[in-house]
């Protein structure tokens, strides 16, 4: 029994340690607040095997967007660089594309830079509700101000990346 | 010739399984961290349970399917993500939906341009906000900012995710992927992700909050076991949580301090006014201004954003105090539950010419409520700490809401005492101990000369005359007011 028990100290004695080792969860900072999404990026494949590109506003109403067509090596994308004024509702376009070699590595990326509409970004990012700690929200709508005065545009961007019989 | 007893051979068998765990599975001794980088882009979000099963052979078989998954997702969370990360498809377990899964596939980065490579890029420009952040995280791992503290840490690597969620940030589409992707640290493990970072200039938020993470994998200290956090999991800069877990996170959020002006002023700010969680509502909290009776000074210490500051103010008043704060955070990286306590203590002994420093810092972030005992438990007791407590001044004891608070005459320079929300009855019997310690010191101050004592010995009896004739005075001044 001793000889058991002489283990079992010994384990109890180096359990801290281990414990020390084993990798711990650690909760969920919240020492800043993240800006809500101004604008959703897409693109989507059909059963044909046709890519669409979709841009959806989610804050109010983006302006001057300007879409960039990027793909690997092996795709050559045939859409030119196009500018949308101004972004009330979705919109859609067809992605005219073609495959060139095997499919592994294979991708299309639209990028897409816009002025966000920094009067409802601020109105979103002021509602207590969803914001409700003073400070964090402050910092939040000063950052908001920030980006209005510099007329500062944000980037967003979606992916395509075509597989062996996948569907996204 | 010896035989070893049976004994002895037990006994041996146990030091060599101490020796084995305590060495394992990091290196003791770590004096550079290499970073393993990892990019992941979620391919798609798969159901994993039923999420409305019918009928009773429906709700039996999610039953059973959520046990397995819930085995499944600890086990990958806790043993094959940081142990056995590797690359390919893998599954990533949602936290916030037990019912969702994503699966994404994961590649080794080789260097910076192949991480543009797979985030489908040939240069900067052609890379999303979010995307700039990970570079940022990528190329901030080789900075002097984090190499300068590796030898302070104890894991010779530690592996980095960036999870790439481009695609799927459309909260209506995808409402658990930033809380489900949300930056953490596991020691062995960071990972960090593009979704909180959809905005300009976010690479240096990306740098701070790597930073931060990275401050966690230096840390050995084993966080209160029950609700650390509160109910809810979250944790703020001006909460008040637990002692061990307010020392982990202050520590971290100190780190990010130290590189950025803009969250010392974010700090200061926020430690104005703390938030207490309900402990029967998650998410719930009250508010209380740092500096008002209702808060106890030892309570103060349980803010991670004060445990930040005070390590802030220690690296930044003291002469070298960035490399004595570092090195007494090495040197108690063995004390498993450590927390500002031991830390300060630690700090006190190996640097006793600053223990009177650390008394003020800690008196200055307490907003002067800790009593003398107190300040002693976390500064020690030398003779240099008790000359800071004696030219504090004197105790005034309020009680305010069923809570008593010691108010300190701040010293040295202010010599203020607070007396908002005091009493009359109270603010009368504050003025007339004020009264009677002037006397004190006068009496004693006298004796002094009469004797002949020296001006070695009569200034400080002067000095503290002159504190006790200045606190009796404001009184007065603001009786007449």
């Amino acid at each position: 029994m001793r000889p058991i028990l002489m283990i079992l100290l010994a384990y109890a004695l180096i359990c801290p340690v281990q414990l020390s080792a084993i990798p711990e969860n650690f909760g969920q900072n919240q020492n800043r607040y993240i800006l809500p999404s101004n604008l959703d990026v897409d693109l989507k494949i059909s059963n044909e095997g046709k890519i669409t590109g979709l841009l959806k506003p989610l804050t109010g109403v983006p302006e001057n967007i300007k879409i960039r067509f990027l793909s690997s090596e092996n795709i050559i994308v045939n859409n030119k660089s196009m500018t949308i004024k101004k972004l009330e509702k979705e919109q859609s376009f067809s992605i005219n594309f073609s495959k060139k070699g095997s499919v592994e590595d294979q991708w299309i990326k639209i990028l897409v830079e816009y002025l966000p509409d920094f009067e409802s970004l601020s109105g979103k990012v002021s509602d207590k509700s969803n914001y409700p700690d003073q400070q964090l929200r402050l910092r939040l709508i000063n950052k908001v101000k920030g980006f209005e005065n510099a007329g500062q545009t944000f980037k967003e961007a979606a992916f395509y990346r075509f597989q062996e019989g996948n569907i996204k | 010739m010896r035989h070893f007893s049976i004994k002895g051979r037990y006994l041996s068998i146990a030091l060599v399984l101490s020796l084995f765990f305590l060495l394992c599975p990091d290196k003791a001794r770590a004096e550079e961290t290499e970073f393993e980088f990892y990019f992941q882009h979620i391919e798609k979000v798969v159901e994993i349970n039923n999420p409305e099963p019918q009928g009773w052979w429906e709700n039996a078989k999610s039953f059973v399917k959520k046990g397995i998954n819930y085995v499944k997702k600890a086990w990958e969370k806790n043993v094959t993500r940081p142990f056995l990360t590797g690359e390919g498809k893998k599954r990533w377990y949602s936290k916030k939906d037990e019912n969702i899964a994503y699966d994404v596939q994961r590649t080794r980065v080789k260097s910076e341009s192949h991480l543009l490579q797979l985030m489908g890029a040939e240069n900067v420009d052609d890379l999303s906000d979010g995307q700039l952040a990970l570079l940022a995280v990528y190329r901030h791992s080789k900075s002097k900012a984090i190499q300068e503290r590796t030898p302070f840490g104890y894991r010779s690597n530690i592996k980095v995710i960036l999870s790439d969620t481009t695609g799927f940030d459309n909260s209506d589409d995808n409402p658990h992927v930033r809380r489900d992707f949300w930056p953490y640290s596991q020691g062995k493990l960071i990972q960090m992700s593009s979704s909180r970072y959809n905005f300009p200039g976010s690479d240096k938020d990306a740098q701070s909050t790597f930073v931060h993470e990275f401050a966690h994998s230096m840390d050995r200290t084993i966080k209160e076991f029950i609700h650390p956090y509160g109910k809810d999991d979250s944790h703020y800069t001006n909460e008040k949580t637990r002692p061990r877990t307010a020392f982990v996170e202050g520590w971290a959020e100190f780190n990010e301090m130290l590189d950025s002006e803009d969250e010392v002023s974010s700090m200061h700010r926020s430690i104005k006014r703390i938030k207490i969680e309900s402990k029967s509502e998650a998410g719930e909290y009250e508010y209380i201004d740092a500096d008002s009776p209702d808060i106890a000074g030892l309570d103060l210490l349980s803010v991670e954003g004060i445990n930040a500051n005070i390590l802030y103010r220690l690296s930044t008043e003291i002469p070298d105090g960035r490399n004595k704060v570092f090195k007494t955070f090495k040197g108690t990286r063995w004390k498993l539950f450590r927390n500002l306590k031991s830390f300060s203590r630690a700090f006190a002994r190996k640097y006793p010419e600053d223990a009177a420093k650390l008394a003020e810092i800690f008196d200055g972030e307490t907003h002067g409520k800790l009593s003398e005992r107190e300040l002693k438990h976390y500064a020690g007791s030398s003779d240099d700490v008790k000359e800071y407590i004696a030219g504090r001044g004197d105790e005034v004891q309020v009680s305010e809401n069923n809570t008593k608070t010691t108010y300190k005459a701040k010293a040295p320079e202010k010599n203020m005492i607070r007396v908002n929300n005091m009493s009359t009855q109270d603010f009368s019997t504050a003025l007339k101990k004020a009264h009677e310690n002037v006397l004190q010191a006068l009496a004693k101050y006298k004796r002094a000369v009469i004797n002949q004592s020296s001006m070695q010995k009569l200034k400080p009896l002067q000095q503290e005359l002159q504190k006790r004739q200045e606190i009796y005075k404001q009184l007065l001044d603001l009786r007449k007011k």
